[in-house]
């Protein structure tokens, strides 16, 4: 079959291509467009003039200060290395992150090295899957003199293999990994695309602080989501301007690739930058919310809540208290109850039932329709004051609360505390019972 | 009374033998074994042993040898003849000697896959080694699938999720696509037209990444009878394959009768209705609690087929819920729990779509009982070997309808009883299919320069043609995908439609019971349409097209809708054109509109035509490949001055030959359509084209082609042996929809045209 009918025969059958070009009824004498010549573009470059995208790289080298060719030919890719402005390095990361708040940040051990990397990619697409091409590795050499930048460029995919080759020796000396979801996103990405590539994927196997779950937990209860720009500018007081939405990103390369269009590329390698070197101001925002002195900025009480809860599950009581206690004084009504609730159940692991006794109190006089502080009451007066009458007096009390609801409400919405809080006075009965006897 | 009694009575039933035209008996049939290969773990033969197993029949000890010397393998051997030893015996010996070695199981269903799992499960047990065998599929769990991935030593999934779920994530899969040994695919009849034609592509990309891995499996397939198991299975996997048929398992005693209902219009060539006769052969055995299998060729029939059998329940004082329809559309729990019904027991009647065919596991019942011909002498089979056990009696009757293709079946019983005819055709290099999977092939990995996929080359061109719509990127001699889709996202490897329209109950809250693709729904819920699900009637208020949604609610009416298509073809591009003596052959692309326009409401019972009503829906617009037959112009005349007419006869031969051509190929007649042109636009002249309904074709239209002489033979004997006079739904069609001359037309045009035929075959010789 000629390839003129072959053509043809395609643009009848191929649906519409998303995420390609629209296909136009131009398609159908598509036969007479010179494609893409890949051959050609495989010869080696010479200075700025080659054809293909490389050649027209050289628009973008020039535009960004720093900027080196890597390799020759199709499989060549740029490298851009800058020193980090001395004015953002906020201190050497082991004195910012120890071995303390690595802990309450990622869990585990501290690596006891110190050159740390802060890495970022920008890709083809959010799809997983192997098809997903990352063309821009950000990285942030961390350490105790300063920050130095590394990124790598593809102008073209052919570059994949040999770009990644050079990222592997950089990750090899790297002793900690800083990213910003980079648990679920980047390094399985950066696996997928090393495999590809037949590399050892154990390479990202490292020491890894993804900061995107301690920053999370924080945000949760009080920003609208948890994107890296709504972090900035809550937290760090930093508004980009002049940047690239992130879900544009994928756009911007095709239309490199497709036609040529550097500006938008360029954009996409100075929004990596900032991104790399905002985590690195993240990390130590991060750090300080979750170190035990003064807060960077001042917390609303839900969220200080949450970072109690996230302290508490790390089992770091004391700080975790401290949370509690402050949101249970500052908060409005439901986020002072729900952080009583936690600094009671905080209490009650280390047994200080008098502390208990007391916070259960004071909630009480707060919240007197509380069933759940009065139950909790119930059993202190039950198992450690041994004041059965007075403990059978909270359950009916919360029986009648939990009627006078009921006939509020006019459904049974509560039906598995009637039955605990049946249960429970049985049970209770029964014992005055014998204490009688 | 017993199956025995009963049958004796049947025997003797003059009244039922006068519409026999088939009665074959297949006698029971003993084992014939060999006893173990030597290279056998004794683990494993101590499993058998301990299951009950004392020798391989010898079709298992032959698979055996050739899946063990590394020959790709396809087994060919009835329903219940233990096939799936022959796969297990060679997977589970390979797991024994090399605890690295991966297998892969392909099931064309969810439920297929789970029986097979707990049998693989039984003998593993038995062994007490440590084989892990997992199903992936669209449960599984997600903190499972990471076990799954890593530790599963037989992975056992459906070509869906193979497409979708693993080759797109290959590398999370390393551990299994660098040790892979064996694939399996089971039932590799199914795989056929388009379905066949997808997993062929699917296989290419299993294949493209085991090379990338290093490794290169063995395929071992199973198949029911077809007329090329061997080359149907090696066009599916891409390589020579061995065949193993000589089946070695014992049978039970088992009877076939083909039973044409009685004539009661012979002027009209009408006769009785084949879903009321094949519901009134049940009776005696339901009233004697014999379980019994039907089978429907459409949802409607099988619809029709649950109703008259809870009012034949009734009428014998059992409860109606006996009887349950089966069919896709139903929702999974719905299924699985009719089928452990049918299994202990307590579903007395089960009228089932093709659905039922699969080796599903219901158990053994004693009676089949199939509602007009399943279609393929291999469906048949397969429907046939529901009923039976390995001892004892069983029972099959296929009751003929009044279409063609049944019509001519149960008067040629010979021809079902030779050797199998039926090709089970695919075409993997149809190019909308090729370029899907060939998207998501450069997804998986990228091509390198002179990387070949399917076997019609163009392979650059097509890599070419998508890098210049933006979604792959040729550098340094190879092509990357860089759109940002996922691109096994939009290939459904069963239907031609990517779009299905969703079923919206209303009459409650809302609630979704089904969904259907596009075609299907312009025919079946259009507005004011009576939809039926589960014996329930449905009335169609809305058909939404732009949300894709159909709302109805539940109603109880007499009657059900017929919908009618109109079907234009406008533009045509010719591979192959040959001049038979009467004018020409050919066959290659065409462009198709079709469009319901109308429907016809239709009396239940009676099936008289009570009300019609329009249908206002959007064309829908494909291309897709034909074949087609120009006759010379002059025809006409030639036919006016014998008063016959040669549009009545066209459109017979249509009606006719659209209904017979499945007798050669393993298509469903829904595969398949037939109009005829007193002057097409394209040849100008008069033509029949029978064309295929999914988009690009899948080789039908060139097998057609090949077979033009043996497709009119067959056609002109339908046309003399059919009782009528004028025409009836049998041959040419009723005189009201193709006139009253069109059989005698369409006789005439077939005995120029053989008579043509034979003089040419003889002047060539």
């Amino acid at each position: 079959m000629s390839q003129r009918d072959l053509r043809r025969r395609l643009a009848r059958f191929d649906r519409p291509l998303a995420g390609g070009r629209p296909s136009t009824a131009a398609d159908e004498a598509a036969g007479d467009r010179r494609p893409f010549d890949h051959r050609r573009a495989g010869e080696e470059r010479s200075g700025g003039e080659a054809e293909g995208a490389v050649g027209r790289a050289g628009s973008i080298e020039a535009s960004l200060e720093g900027a080196r060719w890597r390799g020759r030919g199709p499989s060549a890719y740029l490298r851009i290395e800058a020193e980090v402005d001395r004015s953002l390095w906020p201190g050497p990361p082991t004195e910012l992150v120890d071995t303390e708040i690595w802990q309450r940040l990622a869990g585990g051990k501290r690596p006891s090295g110190e050159n740390w990397t802060i890495l970022d990619t920008e890709t083809t697409g959010l799809q997983s899957g192997t098809g997903t091409l990352i063309f821009l590795v950000g990285l942030l050499h961390w350490t105790r003199r300063g920050g130095r930048l590394v990124q790598y460029l593809l102008p073209e995919p052919a570059a994949e293999g040999r770009m990644l080759s050079e990222l592997w020796d950089d990750l090899r000396h790297s002793d900690a990994l800083i990213t910003f979801n980079g648990r679920s996103f980047d390094l399985p990405r950066l696996r997928t695309r090393a495999l590809l590539s037949r590399l050892d994927p154990s390479v990202l196997q490292r020491p890894h602080l993804d900061l995107i779950h301690p920053a999370r937990r924080v945000a949760s209860t009080w920003l609208a989501d948890c994107r890296l720009h709504r972090l900035e500018a809550h937290w760090l007081g930093r508004v980009r301007r002049d940047d690239i939405p992130g879900e544009d990103i994928p756009m911007v390369y095709r239309a490199w690739l497709l036609d040529g269009e550097s500006e938008g590329l360029i954009r996409v390698v100075r929004h990596n930058r900032r991104d790399v070197e905002n985590l690195m101001e993240l990390t130590r925002f991060l750090a300080r919310l979750y170190g035990d002195g003064e807060d960077p900025v001042e917390l609303p009480a839900a969220a200080e809540l949450s970072l109690g809860r996230a302290l508490a599950a790390r089992g770091r009581t004391d700080a975790a208290r401290l949370r509690f206690e402050r949101a249970a004084e500052s908060g409005d009504g439901e986020v002072a109850r729900r952080s009583a609730a936690e600094l009671t159940r905080l209490l009650k692991r280390r047994r200080d039932w008098d502390r208990v006794e007391r916070l259960l109190g004071e909630a009480l006089q707060r919240w007197p329709d509380w069933i759940w502080a009065r139950v909790e009451i119930a059993k202190i007066l039950e198992h450690r004051r041994r004041d059965i009458p007075a403990a059978l007096g909270q359950v009916e009390s919360s029986q009648r609360i939990l009627q006078r609801r009921r006939a509020v409400v006019g459904i049974d919405s509560e039906a598995h505390w009637r039955e605990a809080l049946e249960h429970r006075k049985r049970r209770l009965h029964r014992r005055n019972e014998r204490l009688k006897r | 009374m017993n199956l025995d009694q009963l049958l004796a009575r049947l025997r003797g039933d003059p009244d039922f033998l006068r519409n026999v035209t088939l009665w074959h008996t297949l006698p029971a049939q003993p084992a014939r074994t060999v006893s173990f290969p030597a290279d056998i773990d004794p683990r494993l033969e101590d499993a058998l042993r301990r299951r009950g197993i004392e020798e391989l029949y010898t079709h298992q000890a032959q698979a055996y040898e050739h899946a063990r010397a590394g020959h790709n393998t396809v087994v060919v051997t009835p329903t219940a003849s233990g096939k799936t030893l022959c796969y297990n015996l060679p997977v589970l010996q390979q797991c024994l000697e090399d605890p690295q070695a991966r297998a892969l199981y392909l099931f064309p269903t969810k439920a297929l896959a789970q029986d097979q799992m707990e049998e693989l499960h039984g003998l593993i047990e038995t062994m007490g080694v440590d084989i892990k065998t997992y199903t992936f599929d669209g449960d599984t769990p997600a903190p499972a699938r990471r076990t799954v991935r890593s530790s599963g030593h037989i992975v056992v999934t459906n070509p869906d999720m193979l497409h979708q779920g693993i080759l797109p994530h290959h590398t999370g899969w390393i551990q299994l696509f660098e040790n892979l040994r064996y694939v399996v695919i089971d039932e590799v009849h199914q795989y056929r037209g388009v379905f066949g034609s997808h997993l062929a592509n699917v296989i290419r990309r299993l294949r493209r990444i085991c090379r990338f891995y290093g490794s290169d499996p063995v395929f071992l397939c199973s198949s029911a009878t077809v007329a090329n198991p061997r080359e149907h299975a090696g066009r599916l996997v891409g390589d020579e394959v061995d065949l193993v048929d000589d089946n070695g398992a014992p049978r039970g005693e088992k009877h076939l009768v083909f039973y044409n209902p009685p004539v009661v219009n012979a002027e009209l060539g009408i006769r009785r209705s084949v879903i009321k006769e094949a519901v009134r052969l049940a009776r005696p055995f339901l009233s004697t609690g014999v379980q019994v299998i039907l089978f429907g060729r459409s949802r409607l029939r099988v619809e029709l087929l649950v109703t008259y059998l809870k009012q034949t329940l009734r009428a014998l004082h059992k409860a109606p819920s006996l009887a349950r329809g089966y069919r896709g559309g139903y929702l999974p729990h719905e299924r699985r729990e009719i089928e452990s019904g049918l299994r202990r027991g307590e579903i007395l009647a089960v009228a089932s779509t093709n659905a039922l065919e699969l080796g599903v596991d219901i158990g053994r019942l004693d009676v089949c009982i199939m509602a007009g011909y399943a279609g393929t002498v291999a469906s048949t089979w397969q429907q046939a070997g529901r009923a039976g056990r390995r001892k004892g009696v069983s029972i099959a009757i296929v009751v003929a309808s009044s279409n063609p293709l049944d019509q001519y079946i149960i008067e040629h019983p010979h021809f079902f009883l030779g050797n199998s005819p039926e090709a089970a055709i695919i075409d993997p290099d149809n190019l909308a299919i090729l370029l899907s999977h060939l998207k998501c092939a450069a997804f998986e990995l990228p091509f390198v320069e002179n990387e070949e996929f399917g076997d019609q080359g163009g392979t650059a061109q097509i890599l070419e043609y998508l890098a210049e719509h933006g979604v792959l990127n040729a550098s340094g001699g190879k092509w990357h995908w860089i759109a940002d889709t996922y691109p096994a996202e939009e290939v459904s490897l069963r239907s031609a439609a990517i779009e299905n329209v969703v079923i919206v109950d209303t009459t409650a809250k809302r609630r979704v019971i089904g969904e259907t693709d596009l075609f299907s729904a312009q025919l079946l819920l259009h507005d004011d349409a009576i939809y039926i699900h589960g014996g329930q009637q449905y009335f169609v208020d809305q058909l939404d097209w732009a949300r894709k949604e159909a709302y109805v609610h539940q109603v109880d009416v007499d009657y059900y809708t017929d919908a009618q298509l109109k079907t234009e073809i406008h533009a045509l591009d010719a591979l192959e054109r040959e001049a038979v003596v009467l004018g020409e052959k050919a066959h290659g692309e065409i462009g198709l509109i079709t469009k319901a326009t109308m429907f016809k409401k239709i009396k239940l019972g009676s099936h008289e035509n009570i009300g019609a009503g329009k249908i206002h829906l959007p064309e829908l617009e494909h291309h897709t490949t034909s074949y087609w037959w120009t006759l010379p112009e002059d025809l006409d005349e030639r036919l006016r001055e014998e008063g016959l007419d040669l549009g009545e006869g066209l459109k017979g031969l249509a009606h006719l030959m659209g209904r017979v051509a499945p007798l050669y190929i393993m298509a469903d007649p829904a595969d398949l359509r037939s109009v005829a042109m007193l002057r097409s636009p394209f040849t100008g002249a008069p033509t029949l084209f029978l064309y295929d309904v999914y988009p690009g074709g899948v080789g039908f239209a060139s097998k057609l082609y090949s077979l033009h002489p043996l497709l009119l033979e067959a056609c002109a004997e339908r046309l003399e042996q059919c009782p009528c006079k004028q025409g009836c739904p049998s041959c040419v069609g009723s005189d009201l929809s193709s006139g009253k001359r069109a059989k005698a037309s369409a006789r005439r045009l077939l005995q120029w045209a053989r008579s043509n035929e034979a003089r040419v075959a003889r002047g060539r010789a």
